[in-house]
């Protein structure tokens, strides 16, 4: 019973982590209606980021984060403001060709700053060290990306339901021209929510440094399961990638328990499950 | 003036759709584009608003060229526009998509979301139900409404009349003189020359993109042979 229940909690750190990675893609594509392929480019920026202003400046674990996060805003803002815009009406094809040549950037970029071999900073030392969860060491790190998933899942309700920039970007993202004729800067719109993506990106990448190493490279795994989230979640939808994180976290929590060899496959099996059944995910917009 | 249109020429890919029109709208004055689906006013509205830019052609605004601005930029100038689809955003409440354009184009003044309910009074019923839920004629009113509440000098409305029950089109016409008096000055484009008559002094008759006649609605009404020429259907 313990067992399953630790499990559970196990599950739930790592839907939170699916999460994060996966809400700025989900964003960026339900307004701008592009699948931004260097989304885990972005999250590989943040965490290499945070290990400088961490790992290697020695800032507060805080201000270091933030850092990060300003910074990919930054670069993000940079990728749509004078690459991405050029593209959004020509054919789609592009976008992949222009987001892929991103990845190949940003890998490069990171070698030649931070070198070829991984970094893995410290991990500050309130966040250090293990609780004890049915009868088993449940280590502080999990709980902190717990909360830290669950809260950034709070602050966007919050942002897009009750907030007025929050309301003006779900007018864009269901009717782009109209917005434009009532008066909304659309292309500010999307600089912003660019920009905004990017910055979550960066946030899944600074949190998951201290666990998963910074190495060239994870941008491409971590693109690989966004996306899947996104796509069972239904593409754009906020809400399904909440729902289709959490089910993707404890589904292979529990699948790893029963079925140890098979960790990395059980995302790819509830994809091909759920589209079977719903083509369009589990929440199409 | 109000609004000038010079030689305007709009194009989807490589049909010729507006083929140099030519108008004008006086401040203070209600205009009504006729003419048969398919004719062209559609277009010529969103050329004026911005959404498919001219190929060639003038368009000033309060003695300011806009051709070619984005449509944003001429909103926040104080153009207003409901188009015939009524394009209402669907997961936002009635009241937040009045709100929101105040708040976009920060253009305050008469037009507040109490006055838009004064002037339809079944929306204030709706005002917290979503866009995506409301009836034809609901949304037609509120995208009029929407329109006022950058509070514009020029309103721009399309086919304002169609798909409305007869109750409705006397709200609407009752809503269009109450707008008038408060000094906006209209240009709408409607297919029903009675429903025209009701509210606007002046009309042009668009054809095949081009301009055929320009005149009193009073007078056009009396000219049974241009009327069955070009708009009976
Ligand atoms: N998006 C479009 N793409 C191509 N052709 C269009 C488009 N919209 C309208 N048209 C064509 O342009 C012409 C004028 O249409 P429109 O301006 O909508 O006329 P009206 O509003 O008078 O009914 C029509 O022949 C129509 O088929
Ligand atoms: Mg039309």
């Amino acid at each position: 019973m313990d067992t399953i229940a630790f499990q559970g909690l196990i599950g739930l750190s790592l839907a939170m982590y699916l999460w994060l990675i996966s809400a700025g893609l989900t964003i960026i594509f339900g307004v701008l209606r592009i699948v931004n392929f260097a989304h885990g480019s972005l999250f590989m920026m943040g965490a290499y980021l945070a290990f400088t202003f961490y790992g290697q400046l020695g800032l507060p674990f805080w201000l270091a984060i933030l850092l990060s996060l300003l910074g990919v805003g930054l670069l993000g803002l940079v990728m749509e403001r004078f690459f991405l815009r050029r593209i959004y009406s020509i054919d789609e094809a592009y976008q992949l060709l222009l987001t892929f040549g991103f990845i190949l950037i940003l890998d490069d970029a990171v070698k030649i700053i931070w070198g070829g071999v991984f970094k893995i900073p410290p991990i500050p030392a309130f966040l250090d060290g293990a609780w004890r969860a049915f009868g088993r060491p449940f280590p502080v790190y999990n709980a902190f990306v717990i909360a830290v998933g669950l809260l950034v899942a709070v602050l966007l309700w919050a942002l897009f339901e009750k907030s007025w920039w929050g309301r003006i970007v779900r007018a864009t993202a269901s009717d782009r021209e109209m917005a434009n004729a009532i008066g909304v800067n659309v292309p500010r719109v999307f600089s912003g929510v660019f920009m905004f993506g990017s910055m979550l990106a960066a946030l899944g990448g600074a949190m998951g440094t201290p666990v998963r190493v910074a190495s060239p490279g994870i941008g491409a795994a971590m693109i690989i399961q966004a996306f899947i989230i996104t796509v069972i979640g239904g593409l754009g939808n906020l809400k399904g990638a909440f729902v289709s994180s959490l089910m993707v976290g404890i589904l292979s929590a529990y699948g790893t328990l029963f079925f140890p060899v098979f960790e990395l496959f059980f995302i790819f099996v509830i994809m091909v499950v759920v589209l079977l059944v719903r083509p369009q995910g589990l929440f199409a917009r | 003036m109000m609004l000038e249109v010079r030689d305007l020429v709009t194009a989807y890919g490589q049909s010729l759709v507006i083929q140099g029109i030519s108008l004008d709208v006086t401040t203070g004055e209600v205009v009504c584009l006729l003419g048969r689906n398919g004719a062209g006013k559609t277009t010529t509205l969103r050329s004026i608003m911005g959404l498919t830019p001219p190929r060639a052609g003038r368009v000033i605004f309060k003695g300011k060229e806009i051709t070619g601005r984005q449509p944003f930029e001429i909103a926040r100038l104080g153009v207003g526009y409901a188009p015939d689809d009524r394009r209402i955003f669907p997961d936002l409440t009635v009241e937040e998509n009045l709100e929101i354009v105040r708040r976009v184009t920060g253009r305050e003044g008469r037009w507040t979301v109490e006055r838009v309910y004064q002037l339809f009074p079944l929306l204030p019923g709706l005002r917290g139900n979503r866009g995506i839920g409301l009836s034809g004629g609901e949304q037609k009113m509120l995208a009029i409404g929407r329109a006022l509440m950058g509070n514009p000098t020029l309103l721009i409305l399309d086919e304002p009349s169609e798909g409305l029950s007869p109750l409705m089109v006397h709200t609407l016409v009752e809503a269009i003189r109450q707008i008038r008096q408060e000094g906006v000055t209209l240009l709408l484009a409607d297919q029903n020359l009675k429903f025209a008559r009701r509210v606007a002094d002046r009309g042009y008759i668009i054809e095949k993109g081009t301009i055929r006649y320009s005149g009193r609605l009073d007078d056009l009404w009396a000219d049974q042979e241009i009327v069955r020429k070009y708009l009976a259907v």
